[in-house]
């Protein structure tokens, strides 16, 4: 509980702990390159000494009445490298600047990844899809970025780039905290790779949240199975945002998955398996009992209505 | 009145284009030459001493003009009902929006940085939270010069209740409670005061919801006169009852610096400062208890409500009272004692909020009343059928309801109707399987128009032809968005036969409009209604009068289309050609019109007596989704159905009952404080969540008309109405889909899902 009253804007949540102590450089610029390799020099030069901006839905709302701390902008708008989406036989790259309602939108991504396409099209409402982006939402690096448990399931890979090369990671090692990420400062992410979904794929998708739009989510789940002709599970990835400080894939329920023949899996167990996966705390989103019931609740449906589906 | 060309038709908003192209100006936009820029220090917590203020720092600050405490201010209290709240706080801040410091500089930044530099000094101390707690003989006192921290008690007397429950087959007791709702207007609370202007001390500029409360509280602090404060209110940007007391205490504030320093001081508000300091909607605990026959008649109902008043009086005996008389709802009830108070807390204070009284009561009675269908085996509709008031039912302050169509089997009929009731009740009624489960519930009710026995209630209105025949209105009823000025205008374009383009609503200017009371209580439109359209009539006659004799025209003479005809339809003359002519043979075109409303009467110690002098009659009925995998709620239709006597103008009424629905969805369901131990925690819509158009149900909005014969050509109201339904509805049918019901607000995700907000401590 707070223990002064919430008076000024300075009390907001903040949605990420960098640039409040930042260090004026003196100079103010507002740089907009064309080019991917242009704003990984200036990556370079300025470092976070200029703040990245990409659909701006995340950072604006940061820097609410404090615009003034912000020196200098690197806008990624202008880099139309960084907007594609490519599909070829093995592989799915999403540029880090697609926005969410462009992959909502997107004929293959409904078709391979509908649960990564459903996710963009429940974040926040009509203007915040056609502004936010993908990259933006990965590294806000919030527990309840929408986009962020679907990305879990399907294995996504995010490619940092920099001047000196590029790492690319696990999506899952990118996140370290609450609003925290590996990213190093002279780094953009540029993509994120995802490989190619089977045929025999299941998924469930699903965001619990207060209001129907424009919410932070209570809860996401997004759940992925993959089953060979005879109904046994291949390969299975139950993953979660907002029940712990990142998002998050419960490795037990993979396990405890794997070969079995769904139609006969036990699904309360498998709820069972995903509560004890995760760590929720209590927030003004929900609190600790409401969202492991609620995982309990939704990964046992999930169970269930993908063994019927078959 | 069969041949209306103006009224009753869908008329477009008279100021819709200006407000829709950014040409309307709200109290934000003003600017004033030399204008400078007011700020409040608020108290950080909710009761403390206040044991020292610096100002020093900031008064030094570079662009300050001013730095003020409650020392410099001349009268430091106000209120309408009991002078009890401060200016700024002296000795003690007793609720978290206590202001302490006030100051005015050169520009906002300069004012909000001076504003960090105010150090003040407190003892923290521990208050009262709970109003079930300050009721007890020994709490500790909120209010200074009180010898309790009871603000109220409105006792209702009817019969004898242990005789009427002694005849019930069946006795429900329950308890209820409700939470505190911000107003959520669109536009925060603003206000300009320019010193020594238009023959005035103070002209006060700004989104003032009731200009007279504002020019009271501003002249009695200034200790001036009210012909020496001016109050002009213009554009508002909503304020559903809130923006009464606060605005009063901004202009107050904003008037003192303004006269100290001789130049104009503009406040405006922040969100956060809006939702800390304005006053709620008062959170209610509700006792309930009723006794009915096996058969369903109800024999008697024993009541009592508590609700918090917060910090100040404000208006919580006038909310209170309402309370008093709908807390039976619409039914004939033998026996009813009734009991509702308001405490003194270090909460926020609560004051008038859309409904006022009612949604607290009709949350808690409307619930009962589909609980105890439930264990008599009947209907919900058909208990309600069975002891709703009829056309000369007696009401629990033994009211005989004759001088109006009492109308609620047709707005019962016509609700059911509308969302298929009674088939989705019987399909609903049935084991459901799967996660997602319907239900569907109604609620009715009845409630009296404009202000009832709480005060004088008179409405004085202007009608002004000008020389080319166009016309000017006055009234002291202010334009808060709900489509005065349209409906206005058409009553008296409807009079003097005059289309709306020719007729302008002015501002509502204290100085110019007789006083009218204040824009609450569903009141206006059949209030200033009737004033307007009596000084319309008046201008009418004395046109007809000079047209007989200029014209040398007989019979009788009418007003339509712009001009006057005959009674056999011979055009004599267009009306812009009588006013002119009229004008210039030296005949007075304008008029006053005054309006007092029917008698009514109220005995304080019984709660006897006819409180209003007629009433409103509503139906709603939700259908709703229950996920109850995540306990989320979806309101999928809504039939609302609303007799308002006749809709003046029909767009405008069902935009109201839209609108109502609306707000009594996030009432219900989602809007929440996040309030703990005096803090407010949701300063801002990313935490205080409204409903947002994907939450909104599909409305049927059903206009019901039954003539009143006191009603501006019959018209009642509607703009609370719509509003305290809701949540009983939307209760009633979770209740019907889950199986489970629920006694307290907001229901939430947990609160559906298990039964208890979890959040909230206690
Ligand atoms: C009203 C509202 C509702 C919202 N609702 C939701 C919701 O329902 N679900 C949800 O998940 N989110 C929601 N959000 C948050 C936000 O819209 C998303 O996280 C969005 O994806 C952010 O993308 P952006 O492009 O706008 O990010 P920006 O604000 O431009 O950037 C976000 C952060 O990422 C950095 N950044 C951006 N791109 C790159 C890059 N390529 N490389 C390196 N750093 C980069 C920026 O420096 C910044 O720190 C909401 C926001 C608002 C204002």
């Amino acid at each position: 509980m707070q223990k002064e009253s919430k008076l000024n804007a300075e009390n907001r949540q903040k949605t990420s702990g960098r640039g409040s102590n930042k260090v004026p450089i003196g100079s103010a610029d507002f740089l907009a390159p064309e080019s991917l390799e242009k704003a990984l020099d200036y990556r370079k030069r300025y470092g976070f000494e200029a703040t990245v901006i990409a659909g701006g839905t995340d950072i604006m709302v940061d820097y609410f009445e404090r615009l003034y701390e912000v020196n200098s902008w690197l806008d990624l708008n202008k880099i139309e490298e960084l907007k594609k989406i490519e599909i070829n036989d093995e592989e799915i790259i999403i540029g880090a600047t697609a926005t969410h309602k462009r992959i909502a939108e997107h004929p293959d991504l409904q078709k391979y990844l509908p649960m990564l396409a459903h996710a963009s099209s429940e974040v926040g409402a009509w203007q915040i899809q056609s502004r936010g982006t993908i990259g933006g939402n990965i590294v806000t690096s919030s527990p309840a970025g929408d986009t962020l448990a679907p990305l879990l399931a399907y294995d996504a890979k995010v490619v940092l780039q920099s001047k000196g090369g590029n790492r690319i990671l696990d999506m899952s090692d990118f996140f370290i905290g609450p609003k925290e990420n590996v990213e190093e400062s002279d780094e953009l992410l540029t993509k994120i790779i995802i490989p190619k979904p089977s045929e025999n794929i299941l998924s469930r998708w699903k965001k619990v949240g207060k209001r129907k739009a424009l919410i932070i989510s209570s809860l996401t789940m997004a759940i992925l199975i993959e089953i060979d002709n005879d109904g046994v599970i291949e390969n299975a990835r139950a993953c979660y945002g907002a029940v712990a400080p990142t998002p998050i894939e419960v490795k037990n329920v993979g396990d405890y998955l794997k070969n079995q023949k769904l139609k006969e899996v036990d699904a309360k167990k498998v709820g069972e398996i995903a509560v004890a996966g995760i760590s929720p705390i209590d927030d003004i989103r929900g609190t600790e009992q409401y969202r492991r019931q609620v995982t309990h609740d939704l990964t046992v449906n999930a169970i269930k209505e993908m063994a019927e589906e078959i | 009145m069969n041949d209306l060309k103006q009224v009753n038709k869908s008329k477009k908003r008279v100021d819709a284009k200006a407000k829709v192209t950014g040409k309307a100006k709200f109290g934000a936009d003003l600017k004033f030459a030399n204008m400078l820029y007011g700020k409040v220090v608020r108290t950080k917590y909710p009761y403390a001493k206040i044991k020292n203020v610096d100002i020093s720092k900031a008064e030094a600050y570079p662009g300050v003009e001013v730095v003020m405490t409650a020392k410099d201010i001349p009268n430091n209290t106000f209120g309408v009902i009991i002078q009890n709240q401060r200016v700024l706080a002296e000795d003690e801040a007793i609720y978290i929006g206590d202001g302490i410091v006030m100051l005015a500089a050169e520009s906002k930044e300069a004012a909000e940085e001076a504003a960090k530099l105010v150090e003040i000094e407190y003892e923290e101390l521990k208050g009262i939270h709970d109003p079930l707690e300050s009721r007890k003989p020994d709490a500790q006192l909120v209010m200074e010069g009180t010898d309790s921290n009871q603000v109220v008690h409105h006792p209702l007397r009817k019969g004898d209740v242990e005789t009427g429950f002694a005849e019930a087959d069946l006795i429900l007791e329950r308890e209820y409670s409700t939470h505190y709702i911000e107003h959520a207007y669109l536009e925060p609370e603003a206000v300009t005061v320019v010193p020594n202007e238009r023959q005035t001390l103070v002209s006060v500029y700004g989104s003032v919801q009731n200009p007279y409360a504002t020019r009271d509280a501003v002249a009695r602090v200034l200790e001036a006169d009210l012909s020496q404060v001016r109050i002009i209110q213009d554009n508002m940007g909503g304020s559903f009852g809130g923006k009464d007391e606060n605005i009063s205490s901004m202009a107050a504030r904003a008037a003192v610096m303004a006269l100290e320093t001789d130049r104009p001081v503009q406040m405006v508000n922040s969100r956060e400062e809006s939702i800390i300091e304005s006053y709620k909607r008062h959170p209610y605990n509700l006792k309930y208890k009723v006794g009915a026959t096996k058969e369903g008649k109800l024999t008697a109902m024993e009541i009592e409500a508590v609700a918090d008043s917060g910090a100040y009086a404000c208006q919580t005996p006038f909310v209170t009272w309402r309370s008093v008389v709908q807390a039976t709802g619409p039914y004939e009830v033998p026996n009813v004692k009734t009991d509702t108070y308001g405490f003194y807390t270090n909460n926020p204070y609560t004051g008038a909020m859309r409904g006022y009284g009612s949604p607290p009561t009709c949350f808690a009675q409307e619930s009962l009343m589909d609980e105890l269908a439930e264990e008599l085996g009947m209907k919900p509709d058909q208990l309600r059928e069975k002891n709703m008031y009829r056309q000369g039912s007696h009401t629990a302050s033994n009211q005989k309801l004759d001088n109006h169509t009492v109308s609620l089997q047709e707005v019962l009929d016509k609700a059911k109707e509308s969302i298929n009731y009674d088939k989705k009740y019987e399909e609903y009624s049935k084991e459901q399987t799967g996660e997602k489960k319907r239900g569907i519930g109604l609620a009715i009710s009845y409630r009296g128009v404009s202000l009832g026995a709480e005060a004088i209630d008179t409405t004085g209105g202007i009608v002004a032809v000008q020389k080319d025949g166009s016309i000017i209105l006055y009234c002291g009823l202010a334009e808060n968005g709900q489509g005065l000025r349209t409906v206005f205008s058409q009553v008296v374009g409807e009079e003097l036969g005059v289309n709306l383009d020719r007729i302008t609503y002015m501002e509502a200017d204290t100085s110019v409009a007789p006083e009218s009371g204040s824009t609450v209580a569903s009141r206006s439109t059949f209030m200033g209604g009737n004033a307007l359209k009596k000084a319309a009539k008046n201008v009418k006659e004395t046109m007809i009068e000079f047209a007989k004799e200029e014209y040398g025209v007989e019979g009788e003479i009418i007003f339509k289309d712009n001009a006057l005809y005959t009674d056999s339809g011979k055009k004599i003359e267009d009306f812009s050609k009588v006013a002119s002519d009229a004008f210039h043979s030296g005949v007075f075109l304008s008029s006053y019109g005054w309006y007092k409303a029917p008698k009514i009467s109220w005995d304080e110690e019984t709660g006897q007596g006819r409180p209003y002098f007629t009433y409103v009659y509503g139906c709603q009925i939700a259908e709703v989704e229950v996920d109850t995998g995540t306990g989320q709620v979806k309101v999928l239709n809504m039939a609302a159905a609303h007799d308002v006597g006749k809709a003046i103008n029909p767009a405008n009424v069902r935009g109201q009952i839209y609108g109502g629905v609306v707000m009594a969805v996030g009432h219900a369901l989602m809007e929440d404080l996040g309030f703990s131990d005096g803090f407010i925690n949701h300063t801002n819509f990313d935490e205080y969540l409204i409903p947002t158009a994907k939450d909104i149900p599909d409305i049927d909005a059903i206009i019901v008309e039954n003539p009143d014969p006191a009603g501006p050509y019959g018209a009642k109201s509607i703009g609370e109405p719509t509003v305290e339904l809701g949540g009983a509805a939307i209760n009633n049918a979770i209740a019907l889909a889950t199986g489970e019901r629920h006694y307290d607000l907001p229901l939430n995700l947990e609160r559906v899902l298990i039964g208890r907000d979890l959040s909230r401590e206690g």
